[in-house]
């Protein structure tokens, strides 16, 4: 049996300043995984804490991107291209990728969350993309230039609708202003067909399902990714349970039929 | 020898006096850790090799196995970083020193151990934990009258006071008057005996029709007012926010209750730099009374009121680890209420929640 609390030592190949405060570190390391997923990524020294995949599987190289909030994060900024970090994973269940065909899917992310969500459109956009009846992205940031992934993002082109939106326009900024669960008034639902996949703070994701609901899209279609404290990341540490469930293992993905479903009932 | 007629497997004789013998044999071939007098009253379970410092005659320790699998503090692995940039690490030494025999833990201790065994043993196993699990013999003392007034075994998953086959137990002593009648539970237990051939000799079932005779003038000395199902049922179906006001407006937050718990297993992690670029991590007992023990980046925590912390806790024990392995997070030892400074232990629990008759639907919230 190995101890499953020894990371991976891996060498950071590459470091991308993603936007003020966020970094992405590219490692060369071949893994398997499902978007979604996460690592629990080591600075030795200081700890541990989980990161969202934001690479898609079989891309070159595993892409992380994390921002600058305490302890952990803040020594990640320190290391240069060439030192290394800690990875154990991947943990976690990812998000459904089944039954998409035909259907119009919703990527909506605020803040960090546009980083697992980054791998999930990704894999949709390459691998499915001509079975998909519609496929729209709803993003917010705090300010313009927070925007992670923008060039990317507007590489994509036609094929997918891109709805941007800042807490803090600045002067030449084009998209949207506000929150983003206000984003949904601005594009045409079907209900029915939609699958919503949605990451970022637990208050955007509050109000944003608050709102599908109300569309009328039933709660096993409202799909999201939600964050715990984590320590194990593997359903020991009892750090992250929701009821009877360990996020780090039975999620951090559930639906929201899931989630009300628990008992006692965990208020997003 | 006995009656040759009704012998039966798994069931063996050991005469009172032969068990000093045993345990001098037990200290030379294994590590032993039974339960000793320490610090004047209280009982601890410790190694010893010195058969006369060993007292079944206990009432409870005040220390429980989960130390000796899951302690208070380990060391997860040891790191050092390199000048080019990269870094070794070495799994934590294995501080469990050699097979170990565990004789005299309680009925309701055994069941503590069986369940760190599910919770720990479902995938990925804890390696940490199994390391020093596998090597370990448990011989449990089955009580033949509740040692202490605060015990509730019976309540809960029948954690005691006699246990039976799979419970956990690898041999199981019970004392008939001049003599223990040993069961076997598992195969470890069965290499003992075997070991010790001489000193055990094969019972017969005359004698194996004892054990329910104990077991029931046992259970004469509880006063049955509760039946777990009903705990887990009430937990399940009515809204108890009120009552958990209450309890959280009394809790301290000490976290003593789940510290001193045979069956807690929440930790945390933490680095450890001991010199420059060489430390290592260590992981240590949480408790999820802690107030700071889900809060998340931003200061964003999903259960800061003491009330809800307070609910998880029972919620925890009595109904979400019946859902994961069928058994109860809580073996009816009584320890937390030695601890709880606010007589908020789970005996009083059990018996404010069934004090409470607000039957009324649980509101989910949306
Ligand atoms: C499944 C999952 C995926 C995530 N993906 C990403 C990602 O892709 N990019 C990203 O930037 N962030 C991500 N996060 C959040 C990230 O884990 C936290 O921001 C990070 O742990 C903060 O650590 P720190 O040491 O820098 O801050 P600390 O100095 O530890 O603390 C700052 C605050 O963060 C809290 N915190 C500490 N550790 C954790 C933890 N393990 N989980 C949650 N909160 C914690 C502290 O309680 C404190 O309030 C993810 C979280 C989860 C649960
Ligand atoms: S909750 Fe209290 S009585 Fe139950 S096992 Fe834990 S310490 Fe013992
Ligand atoms: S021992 Fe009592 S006061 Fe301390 S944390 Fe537990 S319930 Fe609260
Ligand atoms: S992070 Fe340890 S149980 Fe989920």
């Amino acid at each position: 049996m190995n101890n499953n609390y020894i990371p991976k030592v891996v060498r950071i190949e590459r470091i991308f300043e993603e936007a003020p405060n966020v970094n992405t570190f590219y490692i060369k390391e071949r893994l398997e995984f499902i978007p979604g997923q996460f690592l629990e990524i080591s600075y030795f020294g200081i700890g541990e804490s989980p990161i969202s995949i934001a690479s898609c599987p079989g891309e070159e190289f595993l892409r992380i991107s994390f921002k600058r909030v305490g302890g952990l994060t803040n020594n990640l900024f320190d290391l240069k291209e060439g030192d290394s970090i800690g990875i154990r994973g991947p943990f976690g269940n990812g998000f459904p990728l089944g039954d998409l065909d035909e259907k119009d899917i919703i990527f909506i992310a605020g803040g960090m969350g546009m980083a697992p969500l980054r791998s999930l459109l990704k894999f949709i956009f390459c691998k499915k993309q001509g079975n998909i009846s519609s496929l729209t992205l709803l993003y917010g940031a705090r300010r313009p230039q927070d925007i992670l992934y923008k060039k990317e993002l507007e590489e994509l082109g036609e094929n997918i609708k891109v709805l941007l939106t800042v807490d803090k326009p600045e002067a030449g900024w084009q998209g949207h202003t506000g929150v983003v669960p206000k984003l949904l008034d601005k594009i045409e639902l079907n209900p029915l067909n939609t699958r919503a996949f949605i990451c970022g703070p637990e208050i955007m994701m509050r109000f944003t399902v608050a709102k599908l609901l109300k569309t009328g899209i039933p709660s096993s279609d409202i799909i999201f990714s939600l964050e715990r404290y984590m320590k194990c990341g593997v359903g020991k540490c009892g750090h992250c349970y929701i009821a009877d469930k360990f996020v780090c293992r039975d999620g951090p993905v559930f639906n929201y039929k899931q989630l009300s479903d628990l008992s006692p009932a965990e208020i997003l | 020898m006995i009656s040759g007629e009704h012998m039966i497997d798994g069931y063996y004789n050991l005469k009172k006096e032969d068990l000093k013998n045993l345990l001098k044999a037990v200290i030379k071939d294994f590590r032993l850790i039974s339960p000793q007098p320490a610090n004047g009253a209280d009982f601890l379970f410790q190694e010893t090799e010195d058969s006369g410092k060993i007292n079944l005659n206990y009432d409870i320790t005040s220390n429980t196995l989960k130390e000796f699998f899951f302690p208070a503090r380990e060391t997860v692995f040891e790191y050092e970083k390199r000048k080019d940039g990269s870094v070794e690490t070495v799994p934590g030494a294995d501080t469990f020193k050699g097979e170990t025999v565990f004789l005299g833990p309680r009925s309701c201790d055994i069941r503590a151990v069986y369940f760190q065994d599910c919770f720990f043993g479902k995938e990925p196993k804890d390696s940490l934990y199994w390391r020093k699990r596998d090597k370990s013999i448990l011989i449990s003392f089955a009580c033949n009258k509740p040692p202490r007034k605060g015990c509730f075994c019976v309540y809960t998953n029948n954690s005691g006071p006699v246990l039976e086959k799979g419970e956990g137990f690898d041999l199981q002593f019970i004392d008939l008057a001049g003599f223990y009648l040993v069961e076997v539970g598992t195969g470890k237990g069965k290499n003992f005996i075997k070991k010790y051939g001489k000193l055990f000799k094969q019972s017969d079932e005359k004698i194996l029709a004892k054990k329910s005779c104990i077991k029931e003038s046992c259970l004469k000395h509880f006063e049955k007012e509760y039946n777990i199902m009903d705990i887990y049922e009430k937990l399940k179906d009515i809204n108890l926010e009120k009552l958990w006001e209450e309890l959280g407006k009394r809790c301290t937050n000490c976290g003593g209750c789940e510290f001193i718990c045979p069956t807690c297993f929440c930790f945390y992690t933490q680095d450890i730099e001991h010199s420059k670029g060489k430390g290592e991590r260590i992981r240590a007992w949480d408790s999820c009374i802690f107030s700071g023990y889900s809060r998340m980046a931003g200061g964003v925590n999903p259960h800061e009121k003491n009330s809800d912390r307070i609910s998880r806790r029972f919620f925890c024990k009595l109904y979400n680890c019946y859902k994961w392995f069928g058994v109860f997070g809580c073996t009816g030892c009584g320890r937390c209420s030695f601890v709880c400074p606010v007589n908020l232990d789970m005996e009083s629990f059990i018996a404010s929640l069934m004090k409470t008759d607000r039957y009324q639907p649980l509101l989910k919230e949306l």
